[in-house]
């Protein structure tokens, strides 16, 4: 039996490429990059206020400024705009997605709101470019927060949250 | 035993006078006995590169590349400093011209790992042109078809380590 495998073996190489097959691997390679972080650095505050009789708007630009309309007395005391600490890809840009809707604040005792609205941010039109040097980009976000009369919105310490979008542009 | 012996014997003997006779005269007959030599071959002559890519965070990542090379993002961020151009995989096929071939690409998945890590992601749906065929045709003739384009999709999960991938994919050639 095993003399007639070898001729059948020889059979087939004497007559070749009936049906034939060759190959090679190709390579592939592709580099991820690292995402988009965002970390906060600080809280965007607008400080202390006093609403009195009608209440009104308190105003934080990205750049820190803090201006106010209506019957809003400000208090000399800490406020900030929000900034963030933004990590990528060195020379990327990154741009922002803020929060279209109003952002709303509850007391502490968790019986009053106000609401804050209008935000900015210091990230230019085409994006916020990312250092070569650290991979790194500084973010600041400003708002306004509505506040009616001091009745409505009693005295305490009124926190919430929003959301913003960090992206590659 | 005998006689299965005798009768590939008979095969293979008449396989070979069978060559020269389809040959009209002797200077044809010689043709057809390079024929016999002539091999087919397959080469890689360009790599698979899919450049450089980051999530934007947005979902799950795809980046198809073309068979022409151009590459569709989708949910990443593809930067234009630091990057390399994005290329398909090109190989070549020589042999006799004349003789029909098809390509043979993978149809399933295919796998790439990180450098130094073992985190992998999948190559899909790949993709075959040759030289002178619409894309997707997977049969051409030597002569006219002597190279050929493959491109696929990487799927990039969300939480896809950040790294340098690399991986093979087989590539075969039947022909007659």
């Amino acid at each position: 039996m095993k003399r007639i495998l070898a001729m059948l073996s020889l059979l087939l190489f004497a007559v070749p490429g009936l049906f034939a097959q060759t190959g090679v691997l190709g390579k592939m390679e592709v580099e991820i990059a690292v995402p988009v972080t965002a970390t906060e650095t600080e809280l965007l505050n607008f400080g202390r206020i006093v609403p009195e009789a009608s209440g009104g708007t308190v105003r934080i630009t990205p750049q820190g400024e803090r201006t106010s309309t209506g019957s809003i007395t400000m208090m000399d005391d800490a406020y900030s705009a929000g900034r963030f600490t933004v990590a990528g890809m060195p020379n990327s840009l990154v741009s922002i997605v803020l929060p279209q809707m109003p952002q709303i604040l509850v007391l502490s005792s968790g019986v009053s709101e106000v609401t804050v609205d209008e935000f900015t941010s210091d990230v230019p039109i085409g994006g916020q470019v990312v250092r070569q040097t650290d991979g790194k980009a500084e973010i600041s976000i400003g708002a306004t927060l509505y506040i009616a009369n001091g009745l409505s919105n009693p005295a305490g310490y009124y926190t919430g949250t929003y959301e913003v979008i960090f992206m590659y542009n | 035993m005998k006689r299965i012996k005798y009768s590939i014997m008979a095969v293979f003997a008449l396989g070979v006078v069978a060559l020269p006779a389809t040959a009209a005269n002797p200077t044809a007959s010689a043709l057809v006995e390079a024929e016999l030599v002539q091999m087919v071959t397959l080469v890689k002559t360009v790599d698979m590169q899919f450049g450089k890519v980051a999530l934007t965070g947005e979902g799950v990542g795809t980046l198809v590349l073309g068979v022409d090379g151009v590459i569709t993002p989708t949910n990443l961020f593809v930067p234009t400093t630091g990057n390399v151009t994005p290329t398909a995989a090109v190989f070549g096929v020589n042999g006799l011209s004349g003789t029909s071939y098809t390509v043979n690409i993978p149809a399933g998945s295919v796998t790439l790992t990180k450098q130094g890590g073992s985190e992998t992601m999948d190559v899909s749906a790949f993709t075959v042109k040759l030289d002178t065929k619409a894309a997707g045709v997977t049969t051409g003739t030597i002569g006219t078809d002597n190279s050929f384009a493959v491109g696929a999709t990487l799927t990039i999960p969300t939480t896809q380590a950040e790294g340098k991938y690399t991986g093979t994919f087989p590539v075969s050639i039947s022909y007659n």
